[in-house]
């Protein structure tokens, strides 16, 4: 059992977690993944993906959550690649949140580029399971 | 497991440890320092004799702003080169490749070519200051070292000369930090040990493997199992080395370990004392060597950067200090503290220099380098010497039931320990069973960030700007020779290190490398979820 019971905003609803660009720390990730599965959401582990690939991965699983994983400093760069690609393949409605070492003051760029949560180092997860939880009521309309 | 009476791996913790803790035979467990089976450390004058190295981590931006990051830690008091690579550098892509652009300079100095090295280490004395060359994944590591070697060589130094250690640690690939198309663990064992064999037959004074417990450690792994996969790692790298026809002596005199510095200060302690102790009895009771210098399990330590905290980061330099302390006490030869920005970023010049100072702190200040195993004899310390020990030695047992280290790695067994552990350690901070200062207790008070690092600003452009001369100038069709060479010698099976050597002699890139392994070794779907 992890740190929240299964929240029902997340119940049976699919996640994809990934890590972008050459850095290759999963820890951070996959402790995420661990959660937002505990918390009832069917999560899939996509390892390293690049923008295009991941859009093309989540258009054919609809998630209604794509957490991106990052720890090199790279967040700038490939979060707005992935926005771009997003946009572009029409995939407006997925929550996509990013975690690890960010700066603080990259937290409104990130934000800026449509993202639509930042967790960065410290962050519980039990924050992060219920902020992910609110912003997939408020985008889905479904409790 | 109840964490307030046990200790960070679960060993169960008396409140007062007495001496019938300790089971009989004490004596012939630890010996004298210096002395089989080098439980009480390496040497019988142990600091006085020889003070660790103090090797503190290097690596940003392009090779000319580590090459002046290099020379402020050596004229500080750094008594050695711990080189680090960037991500797309470890993983054996090119900077100008797409999906690496991002990460350039981040995390390590960016290397492509054997030019870079030439600017990496100009006006180094290699010959008398030891590099660790902190390349994990073996594609890289057999590249970095091959564009190492003969850039040396073009300086004029001697390959016999040259010391210091290759990481080059097939885990690292293959389950702790996973690359992009990670080779198969078969094959990059397989490269690791054609390093291994190159060096012990032209590089004399070159560690050519660093089993690289650290990052176990910090993947997830907690004190037993970070023992365990070394010795696990260890044995796999020595026999191979000795079925390659390396005598043991030899192959066991040059293999070293790189462990990391936890926060439980006498579990730390005890970890190196029974590493040291199971290494000497498994090497003489394996192998019959009795050559002490190839007894000796000889190790490198890094404070644990997963337990530094973003928050009151000023903190983090108690930490580390603390942590270092628990490695001297535990008889390290060598030692890197880490910054306290490094939750956040690479290290400050301030963060370096003030991790390089404490260092100097424990060596002249603490008294703890006067006396060789300063806590041995301690019931409590010995009592979680033998602990350690036999519950890592089961874990290894259990390894070897798995069909040895990569076969374990190839199950998936290895990622789900780590991962299971690591998901247990957040969740019990999250729970408050584990308090984090700064993370779940006394948040309260100003948090005076650091200021951060900042990588210098076009190292993308330059890099990718020498790199494209490089290309330009070179003789394309000798590369392409070079590059089929050595597509041959991983389809040969023979070793693949003549064949880069000649290959960085052409000018080939690390990324043209790195394609050429994938597409002949493989590329592996990790069971990591």
């Amino acid at each position: 059992m992890g740190v929240s019971a299964v929240v029902a905003a997340l119940r049976g609803r699919k996640a994809i977690v990934t890590k972008l660009g050459m850095d290759a720390h999963w820890r951070g990730a996959i402790v995420v993944a661990n959660a937002l599965r505990d918390a009832g959401m069917d999560v899939v582990y996509l390892g390293h993906t690049v923008a295009a690939e991941l859009a093309a991965v989540a258009v054919q699983e609809d998630p209604v959550l794509v957490g991106l994983s990052t720890l090199s400093g790279n967040h700038l760069t490939e979060c707005a690649s992935v926005m771009a690609a997003f946009r572009e393949a029409g995939l407006d409605d997925v929550v996509v949140v990013a975690g690890g070492t960010i700066p603080p003051a990259d937290r409104a760029k990130l934000l800026a580029l449509g993202v639509d949560q930042v967790f960065g180092v410290g962050s519980p997860l039990t924050s992060i399971v219920d902020e992910v939880a609110a912003l997939v009521t408020s985008r889905t309309g479904t409790p | 497991m109840n964490r307030e009476t046990t200790s960070a791996s679960g060993v169960p913790l008396p409140v007062c440890a007495g001496p019938e803790l300790v089971a009989p035979g004490l004596d012939e467990r630890v010996g004298r320092p210096g002395e089989f089976p080098f439980t009480r450390g390496v040497r019988a004058g142990m600091y006085r004799e020889r003070p660790w190295t103090i090797r503190q981590l290097a690596g940003f931006g392009t090779a000319q702003d580590t090459n002046a990051r290099y020379r402020m830690l050596l004229d500080g008091g750094s008594t050695g080169i711990n080189g680090v690579f960037d991500y797309p550098s470890l993983r054996a892509f090119d900077s100008d490749e797409p999906r690496a652009r991002a990460d350039v300079g981040r995390g390590g100095v960016a290397v492509d070519v054997r030019d870079d090295f030439d600017v990496l280490f100009k006006a180094i004395p290699l010959d008398r200051v030891s590099v660790s060359l902190v390349s994990s994944q073996p594609i890289g590591a057999v590249a970095h070292l091959a564009m190492f070697v003969r850039s040396a060589e073009q300086q004029g130094f001697d390959r016999r000369s040259l010391s210091g250690t290759s990481q080059n640690d097939f885990l690292m690939e293959t389950a702790i930090t996973i690359a992009p198309e990670a080779l198969p663990p078969a094959g990059s064992f397989r490269l690791a040990c054609d390093l291994a064999d190159f060096a012990l037959r032209e590089l004399p004074r070159w560690n050519p493997v660093s089993v690289s417990g650290y990052n176990y450690r910090e993947a997830g792994a907690d004190a037993v199992l970070e023992m365990a996969l070394c010795l696990a790692h260890g044995r796999a790298v020595a026999r191979e080395l000795v079925r390659r026809g390396h005598r043991p002596e030899a192959v066991l005199a040059r293999v070293s370990f790189f462990l990391s510095a936890h926060n439980d200060f006498f579990e730390e302690v005890a970890k190196y004392r029974a590493l040291r102790r199971m290494w000497a009895r498994w090497v003489r009771d394996e192998f019959g060597v009795t050559d002490p210098r190839a007894q000796l399990f000889r190790y490198h330590v890094q404070t644990s950067g997963v337990t530094n905290s973003a928050r009151h980061a000023h903190v983090n330099i108690a930490r580390s200090a603390l942590q270092g302390l628990a490695a001297v006490c535990g008889g390290t030869q060598s030692l890197h503290l880490n910054g306290y920005d490094e939750a956040v970023c690479i290290p400050s010049e301030h963060a370096a220099m003030t991790a390089l100072r404490t260092q100097y702190v424990l060596l002249h200040e603490t008294g703890v380098a006067k006396v060789a195993d300063p806590l041995g004899g301690s019931h409590l310390v010995e009592y979680l010497t033998d602990e350690l020990e036999e519950r890592a030695a089961r874990v290894v047992r259990k390894i070897d039931d798995l069909g040895g280290v990569v076969a374990a790695t190839e199950s998936g067994w290895v990622h789900s320990e780590l991962a299971g552990t690591a998901y247990a350690d957040q969740l019990a901070i999250e729970t408050g069973e584990a308090l984090v200062v700064g993370v779940n207790t006394h948040l309260d008070g100003d948090d005076e960030q650091p200021a951060l690092f900042e990588l210098p600003d076009g190292s993308l452009e330059r890099q990718t700007a020498r790199l494209a001369a490089v290309r330009a100038r070179r003789d394309r069709a000798a590369a392409a020779a070079a590059l089929d060479a050595v597509a041959r010698a991983c389809r040969d099976g023979s070793n693949t290190m003549p064949a880069v050597l000649a290959a960085v002699d052409a000018d080939v890139t690390l990324g043209e490398l790195g394609r050429v392994f994938r597409d002949e070794l493989g590329r592996w779907e990790f069971p990591l979820w």
